[in-house]
């Protein structure tokens, strides 16, 4: 529907869309002309709407065209639209737009003013050393935070509106030169290519841009802190942000970058390599351990020491389910404990610690319904799962799954187990870089930055996986 | 690189991770039976000729360059060849199957259960199989890069634990045993190799580079050598009861001081050669797959993969009881057919290279 000259129709056509409480109807008059503007109070800057619009506007001659009133208004992004759709989504994206008796176009200005909390230290992959500030819910501070660190050309970013509902903005950001042209191409049509109802948060576009929907391995890595973007963009990879979360997201994703956390950089490479080493024996720990000691409880007593299997024979000599059971049993307490926690309020959060550690841990150990090695394994498994947060949601089910199959198929079922998966991610690709790179295929450069960690200054390439044609990082004199 | 291509480094890696293992677990202890302590010999005369057909083949890669097996016997003797050149093949490789899958339940049955009825536990491996046949040559060069670590990390602490106990007297007087002993012992468990044929099937599929044929002849060589080596051992550590010790890996290390002190932390070699036997044991079944697929035409890829695969898993479930019998079988009849198998390349050095006729047409496997 197009903006006609009579002023009437065009606030009816725009109230018969936007009526609603909160969208302002305010008429004023240029040079004795009728105008009106509209705006939506809780996203629109009114101070900056009277003094750089409205006050300038009202002095100018009317007779002029709206092209040329719009540019005695002294703000950037001033528009003229011609078609009461456009204006609407200008006005519903924070905008105000001005309509003129007698003149088929009206005048939008960029007026947002989103409410949006401080940068702040992310609440994950905190550092002692390093950056502290952490993307927010504003795609526009993010962005920011983007442009400080790069200070380059060769940065762009393309904006897609998503969304039929939130239209919420999606940026897609990446070093022109570094980042592999037909992967930007490939993301650039997923995204374009995405039709839904709202996007309230990236993990839905996570969702959308993912090679391999129904898998239980992540596929589109993410950050909340800036210096991890930046870094991950300089490697080849290509960023994600968008508007309302403060999570950015990466593609191509490979399995170890969940292993490299911000600091390890910032700090000692021996620190680093200590604290990778610790990650990877959590996470072992973490899936394997409870499934390990249930199977060897059940099919493979040889393989404990002596002493250690007497400890746990008279730990369960009284517990009346058998290993496996009991595991459960534990674990689905520690999950229940753990669910809860996320969820109830801070203050309650103390007698859930004494109901979950006291009542009943040591009150299932005394009652004789569990046994203490069972809770100590569960314990050491539960701490370690958080040694790496990002893939919580993984580990968490493949460790029922390991407790599932040990109990019914034991130690060569693990096996089994474990060579499947090894075969599943080995044979993965993730927008064209191989999920298990460094290790399979076998990329030497790589390993700079693998399990093990290369002093930064010994990282002169970039990473082969990612395929970048500009592949030298840093020249060494 | 493309989505059938292998580097040539998980060429070796196939050797030296997967076919390595498969030759550990009950091959040394039935040499010893035959050659006593030159059973290593045995072993090296087998290695032998399927070390020269691994170089007659390089050969043949650099004669065809980019071509397959199936390109280029399509190419000489027609479809119809290359239906009897799958087939047969495919044959081949599902025998090829047989003994290492019947050994790998068996020895998982002794390593790991000895009160459990395996079967149950054991079939879960042919939807592994089928899923590594269905992932392909590609998925399974892959996993080798990574099964590496695995195989060599098992094999160095199990002979880390067992060379305390060994005394390397125990393999001498070398070549004290009769030489027609030497050579009974080599044919009865020359079974176990013709591991060339698996070479002759990633014709094509890997990317040439300079010193392939240096590096492919050199993993198998290495191969050679750490069974040779591995079966010097078990024999310094049991002399003259090597011939009992089946299922070697589980045997070997347990004797050592440092497992009384700490447990028998030679498990978690087992369970790591475990780990590449199961890979070693279903190569053969994805090449037997890919002749399936070259013979008939199917819709979906998983079809053949179910179908070689389940047909193994009956077989097996049918035969496991007459394992002995049926090794005899192979032992006594199916040499001289392995052999032939094993010779067919070397057909392949009769006829012209016609790179250029085949240069447009692309590989699939």
């Amino acid at each position: 529907m197009n903006i006609k000259s009579e002023i009437e129709y065009n606030k009816k056509a725009m109230k018969a869309i936007l009526g609603s409480d909160d969208v302002i109807f305010f008429d004023f008059e240029i040079g004795g002309t009728a105008a009106f503007c509209v705006y939506i109070d809780s996203i629109t800057d009114k101070e900056l709407l009277g003094l750089e619009v409205i006050a300038p506007l009202a002095k100018s001659d009317p007779k002029k065209s709206a092209t040329s009133l719009s540019k005695a208004i002294t703000l950037a992004n001033v528009k003229t639209k011609d078609k009461i759709s456009d204006a609407t989504n200008e006005i519903l994206g924070g905008n105000a737009a001005i309509f003129i008796d007698g003149k088929k176009k009206c005048i939008t200005v960029d007026l947002k003013k989103f409410e949006v909390r401080a940068i702040s230290e992310p609440p994950t992959g905190l550092a002692v050393r390093g950056p502290r500030n952490g993307f927010t819910e504003s795609i526009k501070s993010n962005l920011s935070l983007v442009r400080r660190y790069l200070k380059s050309p060769d940065v762009k970013i393309e904006t897609f509106e998503k969304g039929k509902y939130t239209k919420t903005s999606v940026a897609l950001v990446f070093i022109d030169g570094i980042a592999r042209p037909d992967i930007v191409k490939k993301i650039r049509e997923k995204i374009e290519a995405i039709n839904i109802d709202g996007i309230p948060d990236s993990s839905y576009v996570a969702k959308l841009l993912s090679e391999r929907k129904t898998s239980l391995f992540k596929q589109v890595g993410s950050t909340e802190r800036p210096d991890v973007l930046i870094e991950r963009m300089l490697e080849g990879r290509v960023g994600i942000i968008v508007d309302g979360s403060p999570f950015a997201l990466t593609l191509p994703y490979l399995l170890i970058e969940d292993f490299q956390a911000a600091e390890d950089y910032y700090i000692s490479q021996y620190r680093a390599n200590l604290v990778r080493a610790l990650r990877v024996i959590a996470i072992l720990f973490s899936i394997l351990l409870p499934a390990v000691f249930v199977s060897a409880q059940l099919f493979h007593l040889q393989i404990i020491p002596l002493n250690f299997l007497l400890t746990i024979v008279n730990g369960i000599k009284e517990i009346p389910f058998s290993p496996s059971l009991e595991m459960f049993f534990v674990l689905l307490i520690f999950e229940l404990l753990n669910e809860t926690s996320v969820r109830m309020p801070k203050y309650v959060g103390m007698a859930l610690a004494v109901v979950g550690a006291l009542v009943l841990g040591e009150t299932a150990v005394n009652a004789g319904i569990v046994s203490t090695p069972a809770i100590l394994i569960m314990a050491l498994s539960g701490i370690s799962i958080y040694a790496i947060p990002e893939i919580v949601e993984t580990t968490s089910v493949l460790r029922f799954v390991y407790l599932l199959i040990a109990g019914s198929l034991g130690g060569y079922g693990l096996i089994s187990l474990t060579a499947f998966i090894v075969l599943y991610l080995a044979s993965a690709d993730n927008y064209g870089a191989p999920y298990l790179a460094p290790y399979s295929p076998v990329l030497l450069n790589d390993f700079q930055d693998g399990l093990y960690m290369n002093n930064v200054i010994g990282m002169t390439n970039r990473p082969v996986a990612l395929g970048s044609k500009n592949k030298v990082r840093q020249k060494l004199k | 690189m493309s989505n059938d291509k292998l580097y040539v480094r998980q060429i070796c890696f196939l050797f030296l991770a997967f076919a390595l293992p498969v030759k550990l677990i009950t091959m040394p202890a039935l040499a010893a039976k035959y050659a006593a302590e030159d059973l290593w010999i045995s072993a090296a005369i087998n290695f032998t000729p399927d070390l020269a057909m691994v170089f007659a083949i390089c050969m043949l890669a650099k004669k065809f360059d980019g071509q397959t097996v199936f390109e280029i016997v399509e190419n000489k003797f027609g479809n119809i060849g290359k239906t009897i050149f799958s087939v047969t093949f495919g044959l081949f490789f599902l025998f090829k199957a047989y003994l290492p899958l019947i050994e790998h339940r068996n020895f998982i049955e002794i390593a790991l259960y000895e009160t459990t009825p395996a079967l149950w536990i054991f079939l879960p491996v042919f939807l592994f199989s089928a899923f590594m046949s269905y992932k392909g040559l590609r998925g399974a060069g892959r996993t080798a890069d990574i099964a590496i670590w695995f195989t060599v990390s098992g094999i160095i602490v199990i002979a880390a634990l067992s060379i305390t106990a060994a005394d390397v007297t125990n393999l001498l007087p070398i070549i004290d045993v009769p030489l027609g002993k030497i050579a009974e012992g080599s044919l009865n468990t020359s079974i176990w190799f013709f591991d060339s044929p698996y070479l002759l099937f990633c014709l094509g599929h890997f990317k040439p580079e300079k010193n392939q044929t240096k590096k492919i002849v050199l993993s198998y060589l290495g191969m050679a050598l750490i069974t040779l080596v591995y079966m010097a051992i078990l024999q310094s550590e049991f002399g003259a009861l090597t011939e009992r010790q089946f299922f070697s890996p589980i045997k070997m290390g347990k004797y050592s001081v440092s497992v009384s002190n700490i447990g028998r932390i030679d498990y978690i070699a087992v369970c790591s050669m475990i780990f590449s036997y199961l890979f070693g044991c279903c190569l053969p079944l994805i090449f037997s797959t890919v002749c399936l697929e070259k013979t008939f035409r199917f819709k979906h890829r998983i079809i053949p993969c179910l179908i070689v695969n389940g047909f193994m898993a009956a077989i097996i479930v049918l035969t496991e009881d007459y394992y002995f019998l049926i090794r005899s079988f192979f032992q006594n009849y199916l040499v001289p057919v392995f052999a032939v198998f094993t010779l067919i390349p070397l057909v392949g050095f009769c006829f012209k290279s016609n790179k250029k006729e085949l240069k447009e047409k692309s590989c699939a496997f």
